[in-house]
């Protein structure tokens, strides 16, 4: 039988064990965390553009084979004139698709909040294009 | 110098097509290729810098490169300006200015420089960059087609290619590369360093270009293979009467399948240099 010392001390363990979050908090596998939100997140825009996969392909210079390879997230590496034709296209930051595709090696606050706000689903979309514009005004500013 | 292998077929086209705009857009239709003319259409502002120049440190932290050594050139994007560190062979500046130009006129070069500096990015994207270039920049120096035309116009030999070289005012190194790697009839170019400290190792493969037709129906050239000193392809380095001669040619055998080659061997102060075709 178990005191209440030790019950406490097993939730108190569970509270703060990685090994205990939730599945949905738990990044089991990083590749396929990458994976995940590359997949979801390229095919997302690219709906919202109202853009389908063939006219993107040919602009991109690539069959819609491979574009749909690389909306799955099965593509590990990719072309820098492909990512910088879907980002001019999609109207996103660059640099963050080269992050996605591990081409590179940081990634800028003003991308990490462009991407959340993309990919949050609960944020519709007007709400999505404040945020942008906000920090749009932001990176002016600055600059 | 990076090699072409490893570019995708599209990509290539799109770096083929660049580099034939550009030359169109400053009416360039016969070799050599000016880069100064493209640097002006651009209205890019280019220097020469020399690393005994007292600036030279500071240019460098400015820039903010860790390794001199491999330094060649730089594009300030923001600026409009492109720094090339001064190389005593002209053909191989010029070849910088054009592989800088690379970077400025491929977009998705240009917007990445404009962001990025070169520790945001990872080194196989720095490794793509630079293969790209050095692609656009050997385009651009042998406008595409053309230099095919001129190519197959005679059989490949060392003076057919060392005339292209003259021709198109690019180095022979990278007149032979584009060549080799162009060329449909089966030939491969090595370029080999000399230990002379190692009678088994006397010359040491640094890089080798095969025509696909030679990679396929002759042999292959192992990048790690070495020569002996007593091997016929060192005499160009061993043997007085050879040394003597500008070209010494020779009859080499491959193993393991045993096959003969013609070869033309020279060497300069730093390398030895063979140009390989099937004994016919």
């Amino acid at each position: 039988m178990k005191t209440k010392t030790k019950e406490r001390a097993e939730k108190k363990g569970r509270e703060i064990s990685v090994a205990n979050l939730p599945p949905d908090l738990t990044i089991q596998d990083p590749q396929d965390y990458i994976r995940r939100v590359r997949s979801t997140f390229l095919a997302k825009v690219r709906e919202k553009k109202g853009l389908d996969q063939d006219a993107v392909a040919k602009k991109c210079g690539i069959n819609s084979d491979e574009l749909k390879r690389i909306e799955s997230g099965k593509v590990h590496e990719q072309d820098m004139m492909v990512l910088n034709t879907l980002a001019e296209l999609y109207g996103i930051d660059y640099p963050s698709l080269l992050f996605m595709f591990k081409l590179a090696k940081l990634q800028t606050e003003e991308t990490t909040l462009k991407m959340a706000a993309h990919h949050y689903q609960r944020i519709d979309d007007e709400t999505q294009g404040k945020i942008m514009s906000f920090l749009e005004k932001i990176k002016e500013s600055i600059q | 110098m990076s090699s072409s292998f490893g570019l995708s077929d599209h990509v290539k086209h799109a770096l083929r097509e660049a580099a034939m705009k550009s030359l169109q857009e400053v009416s360039r239709i016969e070799p050599p290729v000016i880069y100064d003319a493209l640097y002006d259409h651009e209205k890019l502002k280019t220097t020469l810098f020399s690393k005994d120049h007292p600036d030279f440190q500071g240019l460098v932290n400015e820039i903010g490169v860790d390794q001199t050594d491999t330094l060649r050139g730089v594009l300030l994007v923001k600026q409009k300006h492109v720094i090339v560190i001064e190389h005593d062979y002209d053909r191989r500046n010029k070849f910088t200015f054009l592989h800088e130009h690379g970077h400025w006129k491929l977009p998705w070069h240009r917007a990445l420089l404009f962001k990025c500096t070169q520790f945001d990015l990872s080194a196989a994207a720095r490794k793509q960059l630079e293969i790209e270039a050095n692609f656009y920049a050997s385009e651009a120096a042998f406008m595409g087609d053309l230099f095919m035309n001129y190519l197959m116009s005679s059989p490949p030999s060392l003076s057919h290619i060392s005339y292209l070289s003259n021709v198109f005012d690019m180095s022979m190194e990278s007149t032979f590369r584009h060549a080799v790697e162009l060329e449909l009839r089966p030939c491969a170019y090595l370029v080999m360093t000399v230990n002379r400290n190692d009678s088994d190792h006397f010359l040491k493969i640094s890089y080798v270009v095969h025509s696909a037709s030679f990679a396929a129906n002759v042999v292959e050239f192992s990048r790690k293979a070495t020569f002996p000193k007593n091997h016929v392809l060192a005499q160009i380095v061993v043997n007085p009467l050879s040394t003597a001669l500008n070209v010494h040619e020779c009859i080499i055998n491959v193993k393991p399948k045993g096959v003969q080659l013609k070869a033309e061997v020279w060497k300069n102060n730093w390398n030895v240099f063979a140009f390989c075709q099937p004994l016919e």
